[in-house]
């Protein structure tokens, strides 16, 4: 549905990819104190708002969930997950759905029987706005003026976009800063994981990468006050193995990585940040970044072996959230997954859009499935299918191996933001196996669980969770990898909605 | 010394020194609120750190616009040192206690006046 106010917020999105200054602070100002009251607005005409609504801050917990169909018996364990949850705060709505403080959602799923848990991650960013009874902050797409000194970026980690467990720890992830620690039992945040002993804050990606023996490999950039790329490899308890840095003139916000059994493949879009623009009055961290595509996609390939041996690669300019995975032909060709956009009007646009109550398209943001091929001392070369995919995943253990499956979101139109759909991509063939969730619900990411007996590469389950907007509450539901058409095995309903969040992950018991 | 005309003296209290290890360096700048700009800098100090409050005192400063950058020297080498992320590691104050975004903050945001006679305060907490 196209309203005035839709296209209004597309030209000023569209202002925006053409490089143009971010508006001005009177124009910031007067815009700043209505969100919360449009958004407020809007959500009365369209349920699906709910996901953005966020919540107040109190800790949830249900009995046992109402189950319908049959919870497999040997699927046992806890599925977290990590998202912004607390979008207003002192009157304050943020401007970007990026911004929240981050919530971890716990299933507990043990023999047959679903029981959730979300407690919101009090980082110290959090605390020092509840001592202040304001918020102080900037964050990604946010204006907050009047706030204390920032020094580093831990000041502003909200620890909100995915959780890691490894090395017996539990982390809740953001991506420009310090892991932050969560206790497995009460998920009280317990402070940040300092990574490298010479370096506080030391960032740290969402999307840290596990080979099947354990070995965890990641990266972390940091725009400010110098671009920087870090790469790190890290043993299965947790050590610090080894780290390199790479010389880069930016870092365009890469927001995951692929690893292959030989190396690490970093990817940076062409979003620059203009650190001038960042000096003016009202500046939005998001908005002093421009959309380069002259400068094209570039690759970083480095050497598992030695992270400091690294190569650069091209290709077309583009802009990307997430990938699956990477594996090498035998002659060294890289071969790697992503979800491929030809802009980053998302970022900008829908993003930003859907926390005033305008749900807007994703313009040049809609992600299709790409396979990206890097031959060996060559640049590489993307082919983009009709495919709309977000929120990739692949079974655990095909990371850096040749795989077969992708799986992961989608919806009925290119353009459509958010997703319904869960889709299953055989690789080799491009067929697809789908489930419609409905237009009244939202899916989110779904994490591929093997079975215990894993045999087969698609030989486990799906589980993920969806709001379901009509009955104001989420699902959690379970589909068998292999026929993901036939619908969820089963699906656990929460007696309420949660704020649509981003990444989970399943620990199974031991 | 005597008084100038059309200048006044500056007294800064700095707050929040972490502790005594060597010095606190006190710059006094015209056009930008960087330590390191050393062709802004007009005056500068060096204090004896001690922990909690200090106080510098800029005697005849002449009349005009000015603001101050000052960081705790507690190595004692001169240098604002970072890490390998360009993030300074030492205690660091601006006038007005303006901030920066990930760097010193505009001169407009730290900017005072000093009058042509009298004394002006400034009171900077500084962040560690």
């Amino acid at each position: 549905m196209i309203t005035r106010r839709n296209l209004l917020s597309g030209m000023a999105a569209a202002g925006l990819m053409r490089g143009l200054p971010y508006a001005g602070p009177s124009a910031v100002a007067k815009a700043q104190d209505d969100w919360a009251r449009l958004f407020k607005d809007a959500l009365a005409d369209n349920p699906l708002l709910l996901g953005w609504q966020g919540v107040g801050g109190a800790p949830l917990e249900s009995g046992a969930l109402d189950i319908t169909g049959a919870w497999p018996k040997d699927l046992s364990g806890r599925f977290f997950r990590n998202g912004p949850a607390i979008h207003e705060r002192f009157g304050q709505r943020s401007r970007h759905w990026f911004d929240a403080d981050g919530m971890i959602q716990e299933f507990r799923i043990a023999n047959g029987q679903v029981r959730h848990r979300g407690r919101v991650i009090d980082t110290p960013k959090r605390r020092q706005e509840t001592a202040a009874g304001k918020k102080l902050f900037n964050g990604f797409g946010t204006h907050v003026s009047g706030g204390p000194a920032v020094r580093g970026p831990d000041a502003l980690n909200t620890a909100n976009i995915s959780t890691l467990h490894h090395g017996d720890e539990l982390m809740a992830l953001w991506e420009a800063g310090s892991p932050t620690l969560i206790d497995a039992d009460t998920l009280a945040a317990k402070g940040f994981k300092q990574l490298l002993p010479d370096l506080k804050g030391a960032p740290f990606t969402a999307h840290p990468k596990t080979d099947p023996d354990g070995t965890l490999w990641a990266f972390g950039y940091s725009a400010l006050p110098r671009p920087i790329l870090l790469l790190y490899h890290i043993g299965p308890r947790g050590e610090v193995k080894s780290e390199a840095a790479a010389k880069v003139d930016y870092t365009g916000l890469p927001h995951d990585f692929v690893v292959t059994a030989k190396h690490v493949v970093i990817i940076l879009p062409p979003l620059v940040l203009d650190r001038d623009a960042l000096q003016e009055p009202g500046a939005i961290f998001l908005d002093a970044h421009r959309w380069q595509p002259e400068l094209g996609t570039r690759v970083l390939i480095a050497d598992k072996n030695d992270l400091s041996k690294q190569r650069w690669a091209q290709l077309p300019p583009g802009f990307f959230f997430h990938h699956g995975n990477a594996w090498e032909e035998a002659d060294g060709t890289i071969r790697l997954d992503l979800c491929w956009s030809k802009g980053p009007d998302l970022l900008f646009g829908a993003l930003r859009n859907v926390m005033r109550g305008d749900i807007t398209p994703a313009g040049n943001g809609a992600p299709h499935y790409a396979s990206v091929m890097v031959p060996p001392g060559r640049d590489g070369v993307i082919e983009m299918s009709s495919d709309v995919m977000e929120f990739t995943k692949v079974a655990p253990n095909v990371v850096g191996q040749r795989h077969d499956h992708v799986y992961g979101l989608s919806a009925a139109a290119a353009d459509t933001f958010p997703f319904n759909r869960l889709v299953k991509r055989n690789l080799a063939s491009g067929a697809t196996d789908i489930y419609g969730f409905g237009d009244h619900i939202i899916a989110e990411e779904h994490v591929f669980v093997p079975r215990p007996d894993q045999k087969a590469e698609d030989d486990g389950w799906l589980i993920g969770t969806h709001l379901d907007t009509q009955k104001a509450a989420t699902n959690l539901a379970v589909f068998d990898a292999k026929a993901i058409s036939d619908r969820p095995i089963a699906t656990a309903a929460l007696p309420y909605p949660l704020p649509l969040g981003f990444h989970g992950i399943f620990v199974a018991d031991d | 010394m005597h008084k100038q005309a059309n200048a006044g003296d500056l007294t800064v209290t700095l707050e929040n020194v972490a502790n005594a290890d060597s010095a606190l360096l006190v710059g006094v700048h015209t056009k930008s609120a960087d330590f390191s700009d050393d062709a802004s800098r007009v005056t500068g100090q060096m204090q004896a750190a001690k922990a909690g409050k200090v106080t510098v005192h800029f005697k005849n400063l002449p009349a005009g616009r000015y603001a101050i950058a000052l960081f705790h020297d507690a190595n004692g080498n001169g240098k604002l040192d970072s890490n390998r992320l360009g993030i300074p590691v030492k205690g660091i104050g601006f006038s007005n206690n303006a901030t920066g975004s990930f760097g010193p903050p505009a001169f407009a945001k730290a900017a005072f006046d000093v009058p042509a006679d009298g004394t002006i305060t400034q009171s900077i907490k500084l962040v560690y």
